[in-house]
């Protein structure tokens, strides 16, 4: 019998490298997840701790899926389902799969490169993911029986039996529940709550033979109650005080415009990016050297913020009524805030004819929904954990924020200051598209 | 009928309907007008735990909420259980009242009709209605997964 192997992880402590990943873990699609730091930026300007990686957070949402796989399985001994306990039992390594590759097609910086990747290149990291995944490990996974459809779809929670996509891919799903303690831990927040007592709270509602109706839901118990709302608490928490912290998110903006500047020279770039095979040569390091040779506006962004002399915040306020006069078709541009919150920026930019002088950014903040519980209604009707902590946390937050660059902040920072308003509310006002 | 956006006509759907009882009825409406009556929505819908559901259409209306446009009311059904609705905010009101031209005239009368058909209509019914649109024909045609079981 094959020796077992372990590595070390600071939140789980060993955690078991299964035989499928002992094959693949040194080829370069998994390398590169070890030079995509987690909270990207974050480390270079408000968290110096936050030096975790991808590949760190992968093992660990691999961890979880097979600790939670084994305690739905335990659950079943004493239901009687015992299809769906089957199921289970065979999709326990699929789901292992799933947790570890569920990133791999992000890009160096994480969240930096989403808008780029769904404009400039038509693609977002689930499907790069999907690529990388199929193009790389077909051949490993499937043969120790791991089909590679299946784990791709439960990475995109297009699965057909959707409670094993909702492990990986939903409102309470353990890829949430490792990063917010890993994010809070290596931030030095030490947020934390009592793991196995929280996935103990996981089960499945359902009953008969139609899998396909089965779902992932909370015990019906004051017990189950509380874990889930202090979860969402500390999702709330690290939304405010970590993943949208102002200064690295200005940061975070100035490298997104230095690479749209960057792929609008640099044609070999967009190849590079655009293409499965060559994504899994971008990391961290060579992304910013790329970038910083294709052409001077983006080889001044990236030296602003090697040297931490970020834009700064002009404005900010809440984007809602009665602040704004908010019409259809600017609500439905909203739907995707980042391509929203770009054009505003081209329009305060073309009126001073200056790219990229004033950077508008939109954080729209959504907390997890569908928190169901295991409990059917007579009607049909789904019935969601009643509590007056999640309603008041599902309640969607959406800032809009201006940043200017320094020169000009020093220059005129102050008189702008008065008349951003106006200018936002007016290009608002009079949406075209 | 064509080129009218989902903000709009979400926003119609609560003018002429002014409450859409219960989180599971809004989706299950949207399905029943996009496919049974056409009404051009352009959300796509997935097999979900209750038939039919969308999840960009769930990120529409928590969109609308956040900027104030509509709101979602709780009311308890009994000791346990909670019914959410929703219906227009007074800025709301406005915009459709606004929005609606009189090219939009045919659209509306339409809807109006296939709205006051839809509210007659028990929620479980609702649910079984929507499974049988051609949203179900697409999910059965779509690939199946390989899952080991």
């Amino acid at each position: 019998m094959d020796r077992k192997h372990f590595v070390i992880d600071p939140i789980h402590g060993d955690i078991e490298i299964p035989h499928w990943l002992m094959q693949i873990k040194d080829e370069l699609p998994i390398r590169r997840m070890n030079n995509i730091k987690q909270l990207g930026l974050k480390a270079l300007v408000n968290f110096p701790g936050a030096i975790h990686t991808r590949y760190l957070h992968s093992l660990g949402t691999m961890y979880l899926a097979g600790k939670l796989a084994d305690l739905l399985i335990q659950k079943e001994e004493t239901k009687g389902r015992t299809d769906l306990k089957k199921n289970l039992i065979n999709n326990k390594e699929c789901l292992q799969a799933a947790g570890f590759f569920h990133d791999i097609g992000h890009g160096p910086f994480s969240h930096v490169l989403d808008f780029v990747m769904k404009t400039a290149l038509k693609t977002d990291h689930e499907k790069m993911g999907v690529k990388i995944v199929k193009e790389n490990f077909k051949d490993v996974l499937e043969e120790e029986s791991i089909p590679v459809d299946s784990v791709c779809r439960i990475i995109t929670a297009k699965h057909k039996y959707p409670f094993l996509g909702d492990i990986i891919n939903n409102s309470m799903d353990i890829d949430k529940v490792d990063y917010l303690i890993r994010d809070s831990y290596f931030v030095g927040l030490k947020y934390n709550f009592d793991l196995g007592h929280f996935l103990d709270q996981v089960t499945i509602c359902g009953e008969g033979n139609a899998l396909e109706e089965y779902k992932l839901v909370l015990e019906d118990t004051k017990e189950a109650k509380s874990s889930i709302e202090l979860f969402l608490l500390i999702w709330k928490t690290m939304y405010d005080l970590v993943y949208h912290v102002s200064a690295s998110r200005t940061a975070e903006k100035m490298l997104e415009k230095a690479i749209l500047e960057a792929l609008k020279i640099d044609k070999g770039l967009e190849t590079k990016m655009s293409d499965a095979k060559e994504f899994i040569t971008i990391d961290e390091y060579n992304l910013l050297d790329q970038v910083s040779k294709s052409g001077e506006f983006s080889k001044k962004l990236v030296e602003m913020i090697k040297k931490n002399n970020l834009y700064s915040e002009l404005w900010s306020d809440e984007l809602r009524e009665p602040n704004f006069s908010l019409n259809e078709r600017f609500m439905e541009s909203l739907r995707s805030v980042d391509s929203a919150s770009e054009k505003i920026t081209h329009e305060l930019c073309t009126a001073r004819s200056e790219p990229y002088i004033l950077i508008c950014d939109i954080i729209r903040t959504k907390a997890p929904r569908n928190i169901l519980v295991d409990k059917l209604d007579k009607e049909g009707e789904p019935i969601q954990m009643e509590s007056s902590i999640i309603e008041a946390l599902k309640k969607e937050e959406l800032t809009i924020k201006v940043y200017i660059e320094p020169t000009l902040n020093k220059k005129k920072g102050k008189s702008l200051a008065k008349t951003i308003k106006k200018e936002v509310q007016k290009i608002i006002e009079e949406w075209k598209g | 009928m064509t080129g009218k956006k989902d903000i709009f006509l979400i926003l119609l759907l609560l003018h002429l309907n002014k409450k859409v009882q219960g989180r599971t009825r809004f989706q299950k409406t949207v399905c029943l007008l996009k496919h049974k009556y056409q009404i051009p929505f352009s959300f796509s819908f997935k097999s979900y735990y209750y038939g039919p559901y969308s999840e960009d259409l769930a990120d529409t209306l928590s969109l609308l909420q956040g900027t104030n446009l509509i709101e979602e009311v709780s009311e308890p059904l009994n000791e346990e259980m909670v019914r959410y609705s929703y219906r227009l905010t007074e800025r709301g009101e406005d915009i459709i009242r606004s929005t609606i031209s009189s090219a939009d005239k045919e659209l509306l009368t339409k809807m109006k009709k296939n709205i006051e058909e839809i509210q007659n209509i028990r929620t479980a019914e609702l649910i079984a209605l929507a499974k049988k649109t051609k949203f179900a024909e697409e999910a059965r045609e779509s690939p199946e997964a390989t899952g080991k079981t």
